[in-house]
């Protein structure tokens, strides 16, 4: 009986240490996503910058950096100011790039709605390197986009994503 | 005092001088680019520090299958499988190493949905050298690329 107490007890300990993984959802909040004009009808880039910030995030969750095992991107919502926007696009693909890590495609919608002033894309299945993306003091998104007609003008969407972060 | 002033305004200046001319030689992978087989031409664009290039132009736009157009059906993600070709990034992640060259840097071929390591060769201003390979790049394949020019 002597014996088996401590055994039980630094077994308790073991496992209170490890912990369960556990999953948290981050966003990124609005992002202007903009590709500078004149734009030719095709495949046209739009990019925005963004900083994670996601130290401070998890510290509000009481973790850190080092607890964060993997992030999903479960969410990637495009809105316009009007429909008409939209309509001049019929397809889109997001993808997610920063200088230490590696470009992946995340999203896709292939074709668009039309009369719509927002659209939800495809989620990818295989997403390798998200977390290596947030962990960067900062990151682009990047729509390809593809337009049906030339645009003399700047194209400008408004993008929130969304993250599932499985924390240790 | 005003020596040492000129000293560094002229180190400064040496300094950024070179950081400019690296820019220049390394943004020479943009623009648009034909591979030999002339099925398709590529662009070329810097994101951030690192340059990718997309399919901007098929000769075969349209999938005979489906009569609709190209999508990357060979994808190993089945959910990603609607990306169209038409704007797909099939170069991805290259950094300017100097003397001509990126690296670091992969090639999806879109026929076999396969990736490869990849590295690229400026031959001349117009003229590039795109070598894929797995693993060890003297096992590989290297494809002469032509820029496009705009009339």
């Amino acid at each position: 009986m002597k014996v088996l107490l401590p055994i039980t007890l630094l077994s308790l300990a073991l496992l209170l240490s490890c912990g369960e993984a556990r999953v948290v959802r981050f966003q990124t909040g609005e992002l202007a996503l903009t590709a500078e004009g004149p734009l030719f009808e095709g495949s046209n880039t739009l990019t925005a910058t963004y900083t994670p910030a996601l130290e401070a995030f998890l510290k509000a969750q009481g973790a850190s950096l080092a607890d964060l095992q993997e992030a999903r991107l479960v969410r990637a919502s495009l809105s316009a100011a009007d429909d008409s926007t939209l309509a001049l696009i019929n397809q889109v693909t997001l993808s997610m790039v920063a200088d230490q890590a590696e470009m992946q495609e995340l999203a896709v919608l292939n074709p668009l709605p039309q009369g719509v002033k927002a659209i939800e894309l495809g989620i990818a299945q295989d997403q390798k390197t998200v977390a290596d993306f947030l962990r960067q003091a900062s990151c682009t998104f990047v729509a390809d986009a593809n337009l049906l007609r030339d645009l003399n003008a700047n194209l400008t969407l408004t993008g929130t994503f969304e993250f599932d972060l499985t924390l240790q | 005092m005003l020596l040492r002033i000129t000293f560094w305004a002229a180190l400064v200046l040496t300094f950024s001088l070179h950081l400019h001319a690296q820019d220049a030689k390394a943004d020479k992978l943009v623009g648009v680019w034909e591979p030999s087989n002339g099925k398709a031409r590529v662009k070329v664009e810097k994101i951030g520090t690192k340059y990718y290039g997309k399919i901007v132009w098929l000769r075969e736009p349209i999938d005979p299958n489906t009569g609709a157009a190209k999508v990357d059906k060979n994808n190993p993600d089945e959910s990603m499988r609607t990306v169209p070709l038409k704007g797909y990034r099939m170069l991805k992640d290259f950094t300017y190493a100097g003397n001509g060259e990126w690296t670091e840097g992969t090639i999806y071929d879109p026929e076999s949905g396969s990736t490869y390591n990849c590295v690229i060769k400026l031959k001349d201003d117009n003229t590039l050298d795109i070598r894929g390979y797995v693993g060890v790049k003297a096992l590989g394949r290297t494809d002469v690329w032509k820029r496009l020019q705009i009339q």
